[in-house]
């Protein structure tokens, strides 16, 4: 055999990768050539100090067992944590922006002016009658001061149409 | 805690050192070494349940952890960071004595001047302990190839020290 094969025999051999069978040939061999024995010895020599060079570089690995910092069956799945968080700010980005720019009520330009009654209450329907009396709307009006509509018949008109009443409510309500 | 939890952690515990070791090789930085490694067990953690068996469990490991590896220089090389030693001093005074010292750092450099499939092999095999066998899995290449890296790497090695031994 040639150096180059005792020599990858011996790494082998030094490796433990050789089976028996294939140990004892080696042996054998080395045992009947002295060079071949030198070559492997070499060989063997510098796959221990290899060994032995690397072992001791990495050495700190080995005293006692190191903790991973996080456990990684605990460690925390923050990218779907994130996607929620930023859906959640996002959110109240929008319901924020959307309540702080909200068009408030307009104020009608033309103000509707609900006028009470100026004229002074009516005391003596006889005076009005001299003055009135004959004329067509004057005889109107008398009469109507004479026999003013009952309020039940108002508060019935207002009953059935409680929607405009109260729309009128808040009209005025509104304006004042 | 569940079977997978349990079996995962004393899985863990058995091959933490070796992994560690394995990722330290490459960057010679305990840091980034275990950050290597947390990294590798999270991704092995990840794929527990799609391990074929074609392999063992530890053979399959390493080569999650020879991905990770790679992965780790290219963003290194990305960001532009210098691997740094920091160690070393450490390293040095609680070996403080002469001549094994001096060989070991020869060695170990020798070996950092290796092509990085030899060197692979070389760390899978001193740092880790794997077998051939495992190692041909975690690296995807034949077991015939390991060990021609192997004993390549080593007359590589051989040289190199036997020509600073020659030196006065």
């Amino acid at each position: 055999m040639n150096r180059e094969i005792i020599e990858r025999l011996a790494i082998d051999s030094a490796a433990g990768e050789l089976n028996e069978d294939a140990e004892t040939l080696l042996q054998f061999y080395l045992d009947e050539h002295p060079k071949a024995t030198q070559w492997a010895g070499d060989v063997r020599q510098m796959y221990n100090q290899t060994e032995t060079a690397i072992q001791a570089k990495t050495a700190y690995t080995n005293v006692g067992q190191v903790v991973p910092k996080i456990s990684p069956v605990l460690r925390l799945r923050w990218q779907p944590a994130a996607r929620w968080a930023a859906a959640i700010v996002f959110g109240l980005f929008i319901g924020f922006t959307a309540g702080r720019w909200e068009i408030p009520p307009r104020t009608p330009k033309t103000l509707i002016q609900v006028s009470s009654p100026t004229s002074k209450p009516v005391e003596n329907v006889s005076d009005l009658k001299e003055r009135y009396a004959g004329t067509f709307w004057g005889d109107k009006m008398l009469a109507m001061l004479e026999h003013p509509p009952s309020r039940g018949n108002i508060a019935d008109l207002r009953d059935t149409r409680s929607w405009d009443a109260y729309k009128q409510y808040r009209k005025e309500k509104n304006h004042e | 805690m569940s079977n997978v939890q349990r079996e995962f952690k004393e899985f863990w515990t058995r091959t933490a050192g070796k992994v560690r070791a394995y990722m330290f090789c490459a960057c010679e930085n305990w840091t980034d070494a275990d950050d290597m490694a947390q990294d590798c067990y999270l991704r092995a953690l990840r794929a527990w349940g799609q391990f074929d068996g074609k392999a063992s469990r530890q053979a399959w490991l390493f080569g999650i952890a020879r991905r990770t590896r790679v992965d780790w220089f290219r963003r290194k090389k990305r960001e532009g960071l210098v691997v740094h030693s920091e160690n070393m001093d450490a390293f040095d005074q609680v070996n403080s004595g002469g001549s094994k010292v001096n060989r070991i750092e020869k060695i170990w450099d020798v070996v950092k001047g290796l092509n990085a499939e030899q060197s692979q092999v070389i760390h899978l095999r001193f740092a880790a302990g794997l077998s051939y066998a495992q190692i041909a899995h975690a690296l995807d290449v034949p077991v015939g190839t390991v060990r021609s890296r192997l004993h390549r790497g080593l007359k590589h090695i051989r040289e190199h020290i036997g020509d600073w031994d020659n030196e006065p």
